[in-house]
């Protein structure tokens, strides 16, 4: 349980206990509840007094599968508030096994300088000049990184969106095949890391000192039952091994809520040909690989590499996000081009979703003409080359919107909502108007209860149940991110004693007894900082609100606009 | 009568031989409903999240008619 604090001012690095206060904490809990007490909420999220906090799921580490997420935390550059991201990969793993909890970077190197953080397979800690890897794009630094330092690291980095301090700039990091694939995307928290001047973590994945068990035999029979159920799922054991998160483009354009050209339809015409079927096809016919694993200690294989017609490399993992982002958000349905964005988007270090979004708002305001696949790779291009209107579409799409003064902007917060349109799944609109996070699907997926059992146990264009059902979603994902289950891997959750098998695993890490009414404390906990932070920040009621477009303009095919009041917006939290 | 179904997700490996592009033809007779049509392509109703019928989401006794496109998809979970 270490929190290892380096401080890029002064060139030091601190090695504590965690402490007592966060003890129990892990992922999302352990960076918000940090920010919210040592971040001044004031301050210039690009600037020293800004935390960078990365902290494996409290889960990461022990035996049990799918807990390779690490949460990234700090005040955000895109939407001033609190911010965590998580990704998967390799990264937590890595730094659960070397018993790290938390490790924090303050301060800000002088502007110019780069610099690389490694932590060696006994735990040493060391700062490394990496001027030479100043510029250089993901995927080429990863390969120069791990040729240096060896195969058995994790890279976790920026590309040239982050350098450049671009509110839509990710971090990327290493899955098992060593590319720099994984995103922890939203935020822009590739700038905050660009603004330490720090390129990237070089993490040993050999170590040995993860935390130990209170009780390793209970964890273990939890641990073993909740991989059974995860297995035993439909939807975990089959379908997204096979079309991993693409599987739900067809479905979701059924039902009206693909935002399409902007979010001006909620169907797109070619979807069949951006599906996930389709996609499996393309990447069987040219020899590819569906099924594929990209995180460590995953029994689901979710992810893909897709492959171009010569069976050559394109990206790993297409997944529904972007395929949406990249895809019905411009009008695009290329597969082909969608799969080189999200590599643009992977190797430049940016959001695909905000990156998508953004290239829409330019579409719509009308910069270049939807489905232009060719024009969006261009504009991606143009973010790496730092012209200034890259710098405005790394910026993301409020930037865009206000650059072209179009007020076609679906953001909460300042962040884009996902794939998901709220005016046809109505409880959407509650998560992406009311996380602490601005605009994000993960917060609060409401979207299976609205179209399960042949179409919902709620009325998805009504607003009777979908407050209620966004705030218990939230209250649980906010402890879902602290543990550090995977989201795909929440079928054992849903399983009969699924919740019971996770206390106990809890409890059987911490030794401390751990139950259904600990859960709901540890979420709460959670928004509670981030909303205590925000407040602080200057955001108020008025910032739980939707863009004007979401009431105003009806979304063919239903059309139908958003039913849930602002009042009932702002009164889904009571803190 | 005659309608066309389409399968999604791992759905299609129910019905042997089945072919996404393609689509299945499948009879009904007059009146039949969504439960018919599943139970006479083998695809078992605890394994489908939602149908639609012509883009419209439907029900378990939703009754079919004649050309309709009938699309089945698989429970979904995600974020």
């Amino acid at each position: 349980m270490k929190l290892i604090k380096v401080d890029l001012t002064a060139k030091t690095i601190q090695t504590e206990d965690l402490p007592s206060a966060y003890e129990g904490l892990g992922g999302r809990a352990l960076t918000s509840n940090y920010i919210n007490d040592h971040v001044p909420a004031g301050c210039d999220p690009l600037g020293p007094e800004n935390l960078l906090i990365f902290a494996p799921g409290y889960f990461s580490g022990t035996p049990l599968v799918n807990t390779s997420r690490l949460s990234v935390g700090a005040k955000s550059p895109l939407t001033g508030g609190i911010k965590e991201s998580n990704v998967g990969g390799t990264a937590a793993a890595a730094l659960a096994n070397l018993g790290i909890s938390a490790l924090v970077v303050e301060g800000q190197a002088p502007e110019g300088e780069s610099w690389l953080l490694k932590i060696d397979a006994q735990g040493q800690v060391a700062l490394l000049d990496g001027a030479d890897c100043r510029g250089l794009r993901t995927y080429a630094l990863a390969e120069k990184l791990l040729a240096a330092h060896g195969p058995k690291n994790n890279i976790t980095c920026i590309g040239p969106a982050g350098e450049d301090l671009l509110s839509a700039a990710s971090i990327q990091t290493t899955d098992l095949d060593d590319h720099p694939c994984r995103a922890a995307g939203r935020g822009g928290l590739g700038a905050v890391m660009g603004s330490k001047g720090l390129k990237a973590l070089i993490v040993s994945r050999s170590g040995k000192a993860a935390d130990p068990l209170a009780d390793p035999a209970a964890f273990k029979a939890a641990a073993k039952a909740y991989a059974q159920a995860v297995k035993a799922d439909e939807f975990s054991g089959e379908i997204l091994p096979e079309l991993g998160s693409a599987c739900l483009v067809e479905a979701i354009n059924e039902v009206g809520a693909f935002p399409t050209r902007n979010a001006r339809e909620g169907q797109f015409e070619d979807a069949d040909k951006i599906s996930g079927e389709a996609m499996a096809r393309i990447i069987r016919e040219r020899g590819g690989k569906t099924t594929h694993k990209g995180c460590a200690q995953c029994i689901i294989d979710c992810s893909n590499e897709y492959v171009d017609a010569d069976g050559k490399y394109v990206t790993s993992s297409l997944e529904y996000e972007t395929i949406w982002s990249m895809g019905g958000m411009i009008g695009n349905g290329d597969l082909d081009a969608i799969a080189r964005l999200d590599f643009l988007c992977d190797d430049i270090g940016l959001d695909t979703i905000s990156t998508g979004v953004a290239i829409a708002v330019a579409m719509d305001a009308g910069y270049k003409s939807f489905g232009d696949a060719q024009a969006a790779i261009a504009m991606v291009e143009e973010v790496a080359q730092g012209t200034a209107f890259g710098k405005i579409i790394g910026s993301g799409p409020a930037a865009v919107g206000k650059h072209f003064n179009h007020e076609r902007v679906p953001v909460m917060k300042g962040q884009s909502m996902a794939a998901y349109d709220p005016r046809a799944i109505q409880g959407m609109a509650v998560t992406y108007a009311t996380s602490p996070m601005g605009g994000d699907h993960t917060a609060g997926w409401v979207v299976d209860q609205n179209l399960e059992a042949f179409g919902g146990t709620l009325d998805r264009f009504s607003a009777e149940g979908q407050v209620e059902a966004s705030r218990n979603t939230q209250i649980h994902m906010a402890a879902v991110d602290t543990v550090g289950i995977c989201d795909f891997a929440q079928s054992g959750l849903a399983a009969e004693g699924g919740m019971d098998n996770v206390y106990r695993m809890v409890a059987a890490k911490s030794g401390q007894p751990f139950g259904e009414d600990d859960w709901q404390a540890l979420g709460l906990r959670v928004l509670k900082a981030e909303r205590a932070f925000n407040r602080r920040a200057g955001f108020t009621a008025a910032d739980d609100h939707l863009p004007r477009m979401f009431y105003e303009e009806p979304l063919p095919p239903h059309n139908k606009v958003v039913v849930i009041s602002p009042e009932e917006l702002e009164n889904t939290f009571d803190f | 009568m005659q309608v066309q179904v389409k399968l999604y997700g791992t759905l299609g490996k129910q019905v042997p031989g089945y072919d996404h592009r393609q689509g299945l033809a499948v009879e009904v007779a007059e009146g039949a409903n969504v439960a018919d049509l599943m139970a006479r392509i083998g695809v078992p109703l605890k394994k489908i999240g939602m149908v639609s019928l012509d883009g419209r989401l439907a029900g378990r006794e939703a009754s079919l008619q004649a050309n309709m496109l009938v699309k089945v998809f698989h429970p979904i979970f995600g974020g």
